[in-house]
């Protein structure tokens, strides 16, 4: 709510000690003394149990002592009060900090501003203010904020560069140039060594914005030359100069100095790849391959010890025998050395150009022939270590198998081979065996934290939690902890958490599969007389197990999403830091990332993983549950007796489970099994709120999943979002996509009568389906149509789009199912293994 | 593709933290990643492949809408570039010892294990050397190697140059001694093109003018 601006010294009057007494423990807060900070409020709220002022103190007091419920409690209490008496300038201020350090943005913007409002005299405001407005992406408040505080502390750069950046963010190119160039007039001859840096980024960010604002303009970027050239003695980053002459040249047309400057920058760092190509294109070569051959024999002249000169003629040359001579050069020679990327770094080529499969097969068998494994053992275990994973690519498992075994006989000592061989098994479906094979290798060397790590990967995907628990912690600070998930957590290691995550969730999938075998196996024999206890204990065992495997499996997927909201407000920070530290060309670049972060691999993955939890929780009937329960209770009230004994031993356990389990402290978090979470009435919602708000909000819209968005507005009934996501979708993957048919029949099917959607909503869906080209929509209520042959006559069939229509067609389940069962005949066993276990 | 070194980016840094994870006991929140990049953001290096894998059937794979593929995977950056090597490095900015020449400090430096022997650790110190020295005018950096690292110790002692300057005792957290390494910078020698060649005397530079376009 907007706070009223403040009506006047009413509640001020007559106060004057009380006021007093509040200042000094505002004194006392800002020198962290927050527990006599209180004492003195105490005394002052004993006398006046309405004094806002101090009831706002108290709570920031209290929020710094750690007290977060009762700091809530008194801000609330001292705002509900401003409605009808208003608030201090002083106050306001409180009470925006209170909210910054909740990280509730938005509010902590309204309270600083209304601290002005109400006459504050504190410019440092306008700094916090900016700060914040950034954070949140207003930039035009920003702006406002740093030009204010620009004008009254003149005498500081970081105010100037500030202002600038919050110009060039808001398109104002030409002002924030101006506002560089001021600053540069008021310093010239008086900067001293220190400043120097920071002058150098503010001189090159100036140029930055000159070259963006120039686009194409050939005088413009004249202009932005004859800066470059000026100022090229007081900039540091060479680099950086080099890299925008040889981008200006290329933009003027000047094929010579551009390709001289890019070759300065080769010269620099001849291992980056991305400089070849502005070199070709530079010398207008990218289609001329036996110019681009000779250029690449002359740059491997000059940089023999760098890759891209060797490697980039593979990806072009034609002529079959020269290839296969280059290629031969490139990878035996790495063989020879024991590199043990050697396969990795070719394999790119095996499927951007196939001939490469053969070449590669006959070229290092052929080497293999005349290594002598006794004389030049390096060659021949290498070699052995390449073909096991050649022919692991060509799905030859058998051969990789051998090769990887002769490895491994020949140097049992190196645990390259050990990862291999574990990654053969692993493509089998042989899980068990192969996190076998890494812990094997692991032994060779525990100093190592690489191979401990995959280590521990290869158990969660043996859904081996405790083991993997147990090797992950060998590495981990356990000070406080039975284990190293809690550090795990600390150092924010994604790939362990998101890994646990998932071996949960296949454990949940398992036991609640158990679960209810088991469970009907009861309900139509009975038990079994003489076993009863056993019997409790193992229905007993197997209701906890689900329950907190899918607890834990939804908490850690969570922690990686609270994870990506700590970084994005680790931003908050540097939005007045990099403008001191003088790095405002890096801070554009965070603000960008920012933007992106939840794009991040692994936060898609994460909340994936939550929506399959979430979305299964929102989709299973009340009654299916109420049946489930009413069958479980049943069973264990007709054994009352037996069933609390079974309880109470299996409660023994519950607490060193706990211990095992737990990844924040205490006191932050008590819901250590993620019980709650999964008990929510309302899945969907927590799907929004933890995980899907900051992704649709704030992903790119050609990065976005629309499968996603559609999975998710079909369950929150709103077919119009789903009509949107579907377009969206075969805009950019093609109409004829597999997943644009799935999702096409699952939005026509669900514009019956029959279903349980609005009918606006269908109204609108089914109008939709109308203008979806080969829709057949005229069938859509005809019962025996055949979905199924229209799908795969009509687009392209592919195992997610099969998974797809098989969740949500139940209909026609068994079709799909054979469709998905050929789909998946000729992919690697690992793979037919997941979608048979944990799909079907 | 084989390995590119480049210069880090903020775009790297969740990378850079998993690497370091997956790599070595000394671990780092993402903030801190943040506070060398955007400190020092011409400092740090890393090393980047390509790698293009079979398209991935248990949904660990995400598509960017131009056909480009992004594996679900903590070592990716980018539609199928994966991070693979880094080199965080800093300016010495402890307020204690501001009465010191400036000076660089490489807080850590990684590579997984399945891209070693192929020089990327050096070619990753050669950069950031060259970059706190020129950009920073660093005259000196220093570093901390675990006594019983022995592929880093030679990296840094015999490739780089390295002067042991002490041993720090119980240096790490689990007890174990550190050597303290340090090395003065000067700037022509640090230049990435002295060492292009493995021998000297084959050494051929690039003069930008000759044409590269005739054998």
């Amino acid at each position: 709510m907007p706070p009223r601006k403040f009506l006047g010294s009413k509640n001020l009057a007559g106060r004057a000690k009380e006021h007093s007494q509040f200042l000094e423990a505002l004194k006392l807060y800002e020198s962290r003394q927050y527990k006599k900070s209180l004492k003195t409020l105490d005394t002052v709220l004993k006398k006046d149990s309405l004094n806002i002022d101090a009831l706002a103190l108290k709570g920031l007091d209290l929020l710094s002592l750690g007290e977060k419920k009762d700091a809530e409690n008194y801000v609330k209490n001292a705002i509900s009060k401003i409605q009808s008496i208003g608030a201090s300038a002083i106050c306001c201020h409180v009470l925006g900090i209170y909210m910054r350090s909740t990280q509730n943005y938005a509010e902590a913007i309204k309270w600083f501003q209304t601290s002005l409002d109400n006459g504050s005299a504190n410019q440092q405001i306008y700094r916090d203010l900016a700060t914040l407005q950034s954070q949140i992406g207003d930039f035009k408040g920003a702006l406002a904020s740093r030009k204010t505080y620009w004008e009254s502390f003149l005498g500081y750069r970081s105010n100037w560069t500030g202002l600038a950046v919050a110009q060039d963010i808001n398109g104002e190119h030409e002002k924030a140039i101006d506002t560089l160039s001021q600053f540069e007039k008021l310093v010239e001859g008086k900067l001293g060594e220190p400043e120097l840096y920071e002058h150098n980024e503010c001189l090159m960010y100036k140029n930055d914005i000159m070259f963006r604002a120039a686009g194409d303009n050939k005088d413009k970027l004249h202009n932005v030359l004859n800066h470059l050239n000026e100022v090229e003695k007081d900039i540091f980053d060479k680099y950086g100069v080099l890299d925008r002459k040889a981008a200006i040249y290329h933009k003027l047309g000047d094929s010579k100095l551009a390709s001289k400057y890019i070759r300065m920058l080769i010269q620099r760092n001849p291992d980056d790849f991305q400089f070849y190509g502005r070199l070709e294109e530079a010398l207008g070569i990218q289609n001329d391959n036996e110019k681009r051959e000779i250029l690449y024999g002359n740059l491997q002249k000059f940089y023999p010890r760098s890759d891209p000169p060797k490697f980039i003629p593979l990806t072009f040359i034609d002529d079959k025998s020269k290839l296969e001579a280059k290629f031969a050069d490139y990878v035996i020679a790495q063989l020879k050395r024991g590199v043990p990327a050697t396969f990795g770094n070719v394999k790119p080529l095996y499927r951007s150009r196939s001939e490469f499969v053969p070449i590669s097969d006959k070229v290092v068998n052929e080497f293999f022939q005349q290594v002598d494994p006794y004389k030049d053992p390096v060659s021949y275990v290498w070699t052995c270590y390449y073909l096991a994973q050649h022919y692991l690519y060509v799905k030859d498992f058998s051969k990789a198998e051998s090769f990887i075994n002769k490895a491994i006989e020949s140097t049992p000592t190196l645990v390259e081979f050990y990862i291999l061989k574990g990654r053969i098994l692993k493509a089998i479906g042989k899980l068990d065996e192969a996190a076998e094979w890494l812990e094997e290798g692991r032994k060779l060397d525990l100093q190592d934290r690489f191979i401990n790590t995959k280590t521990v990967k290869y158990l969660l995907r043996a859904n081996n939690v405790d083991k993997a628990v147990e090797t992950v912690s060998l590495f981990t600070k356990n000070d406080d902890s039975v284990n190293g998930v809690k550090d795990l957590h600390l150092v924010e290691a994604a790939w362990f958490i998101v890994e646990q995550a998932e071996a949960y969730h296949r454990l949940y999938l398992e036991s609640n599969k158990r679960l209810h075998e088991k469970l009907s196996a009861v309900k139509t024999q009975g038990l079994v007389e003489e076993d009863v206890e056993s019997q409790l204990k193992e229905l007993k065992q197997l209701e906890w197990s689900t329950k907190k495997y899918q607890g834990l499996s939804l908490k850690r997927f969570q922690a990686v999403a609270k994870m990506y909201r700590q970084f994005e407000d680790d931003q908050l920070d540097f939005h007045s830091y990099c403008m001191r530290k003088g790095t405002p060309r890096a801070y554009l670049e965070m603000l960008d990332w920012g933007r992106r972060i939840y794009g991040n691999p692994m936060y898609v993955r994460s909340m994936k993983g939550a929506s399959q939890i979430l979305f299964q929780l929102h989709d299973e009937s009340a009654e299916s549950k109420k049946e489930f329960d009413e069958t479980f209770n049943g069973i264990m009230k007709e054994n009352a007796k037996k069933s609390k004994k079974v309880n109470s031993q299996l409660n023994k356990h519950r607490d060193e489970e706990r211990k095992a389990c737990v990844a924040y402290s205490e006191s932050e978090d008590k819901d250590v099994f993620g019980l709650e979470l999964i008990s929510s009435q309302n899945p969907l919602e927590v799907f929004w709120n933890e995980f899907y708000k900051s992704y649709a909000t704030k992903s790119s819209e050609e990065a976005r999943d629309y499968v996603l968005e559609f999975e998710y507005q079909y369950r929150t009934g709103k077919l119009a979002l789903c009509l949107a996501a579907l377009n969206k979708y075969a805009k950019y993957h093609g109409e004829k996509s597999g997943l644009t048919g799935a999702m096409a029949i699952t939005l026509l099917l669900a514009t019956r009568e029959s279903e349980p959607f609005e009918a606006i909503a269908q109204k609108v869906a089914f109008k939709g389906c109308e203008s979806i080209k080969d829709l057949p929509v005229a069938e859509r209520d005809n019962q025996e149509f055949d979905w199924c042959s229209f799908f795969t006559e009509h687009y392209e069939q592919d195992l997610p789009s099969l998974l797809f229509l098989y969740k949500h067609e139940p209909r026609q389940g068994e079709t799909y199912k054979a469709l998905i069962l050929n789909q998946i005949s000729t992919v690697r066993p690992q793979h037919q293994m997941q979608v048979l276990q944990y799909q079907l | 593709m084989p390995v590119t070194i480049r210069r880090a980016t903020i775009d790297d840094i969740i990378c850079m933290q998993n690497a370091n994870l997956h790599n070595l006991p000394e671990n780092y929140m993402l903030k801190y990643y943040m506070y060398h990049i955007l400190s020092w953001p011409e400092g740090s290096f890393v090393a980047t492949t390509r790698d293009v894998d079979e398209p991935q059937m248990d949904q660990l794979s995400l598509e960017d809408g131009k056909g480009q593929e992004t594996k679900l995977d903590p070592n990716y950056l980018a539609p199928g570039e994966k991070l693979v090597g880094y080199v965080l490095a800093k300016m010495n900015d402890d307020p204690d010892q501001q009465d010191q020449a400036p000076n660089g400090h490489i807080t850590s430096l990684s590579v997984m294990r399945t891209y070693r022997r192929m020089g990327i650790a050096e070619k990753l110190m050669r950069q950031a050397l060259f970059a706190l020295r020129e950009v920073y005018g660093a005259q000196f950096v220093s570093l901390h190697v675990r006594q019983s690292n022995r592929a880093a110790l030679h990296l840094y002692a015999d490739t780089l140059e390295f002067e042991v300057l002490s041993v720090e005792k119980s240096y790490y957290q689990d007890g174990e001694d550190a050597y303290a390494m340090k090395k003065v910078l000067k700037l022509d020698e640090l230049h990435p093109k002295n060492f292009a060649n493995r021998k000297m005397a084959e050494k051929l530079e690039d003069d930008f003018e000759s044409d590269l376009l005739v054998v």
